[in-house]
């Protein structure tokens, strides 16, 4: 009960909203002259994971019905 | 599961030694039952089997065990970077202990992120403002629906009460002082 409703919407907006976001975040960092390939590797290590758990987030809210169960358990209950 | 796999290597060797002729086979429709049976046996095992590692998937796709401690660390962790270091790109700097700008310059002047240093793009600066509004107060969601899941109902559902016994003072208020104007 408590992973439906209002914090599986939250996850669903929030992942969404960032996972999007990041994207011409990495764009701008991907395209950058100054920056050397080792350099910009590192760049994008730090914000990668802010991509990877929002989008990860965004899959558990979209494909679960409660994000605290697993989908068997909630489908059998 | 290892009789199983057993008994599959049976099946097989049986089919096998029979093809190659090293067994006498009374007949082709005997032959054909062996096979069905081991197909049959092969499925019974894929449905013991498959929950196993469909399990382990569902696991990555849920909020339990190593993937709830895990999101809960990148929300916690998430909280005093956003509120420390992205909010400078957001924020005024003098708000800012001089120790986080320190942390920022040596950030920036090591890594040569271009996004966080100054002066910042004005889109980069609109996106942190979003991060800002929106998201801090999810992550203290977040942080307090991942470590205990079970009470985020009860502390909705007393919200939602305190929300509606509220609504009803105002009403009442409302109420006694038409009341008395009346």
């Amino acid at each position: 009960m408590c992973g439906k409703g209002s914090f599986r919407s939250a996850c669903i907006a929030y992942g969404a909203h960032t996972s999007t976001t990041l994207v011409p975040i990495l764009t701008s960092i991907a395209n950058d002259a100054l920056l050397t390939t080792p350099e910009m590797l590192t760049l994008l290590g730090f914000y990668l994971p802010y991509l990877i758990f929002p989008f990860w987030l965004l899959v558990i809210a979209v494909t679960s019905d409660d994000v605290f169960q697993p989908k068997s358990k909630t489908k059998s209950s | 599961m290892d009789v199983g796999h057993e008994t599959l290597a049976t099946y097989y060797h049986v089919i096998r030694t029979r093809k190659h002729g090293k067994l006498q086979f009374t007949n082709v429709q005997d032959n054909r039952r062996l096979i069905l049976s081991a197909v049959q046996h092969c499925c019974e095992l894929a449905e013991h089997q498959l929950p196993c590692s469909i399990l382990r998937f569902i696991m990555v796709l849920c909020l339990t065990g190593g993937t709830r401690v895990a999101f809960l660390c990148f929300f916690a962790s998430h909280i005093p970077i956003t509120l420390l270091i992205d909010g400078q790109a957001a924020l005024p700097h003098y708000i800012y202990p001089r120790i986080v700008r320190d942390l920022l310059d040596w950030y920036t002047g090591t890594f040569k992120d271009h996004l966080m240093s100054r002066p910042h793009d004005l889109w980069f600066t609109s996106i942190v403002t979003c991060e800002l509004i929106f998201q801090v107060p999810f992550f203290f969601y977040a942080v307090y629906a991942l470590s205990n899941p079970a009470r985020v109902s009860l502390a909705l559902m007393s919200v939602c009460s305190m929300v509606r016994q509220l609504c009803r003072f105002i009403l009442f208020l409302i109420f006694c002082i038409d009341v008395r104007k009346g």
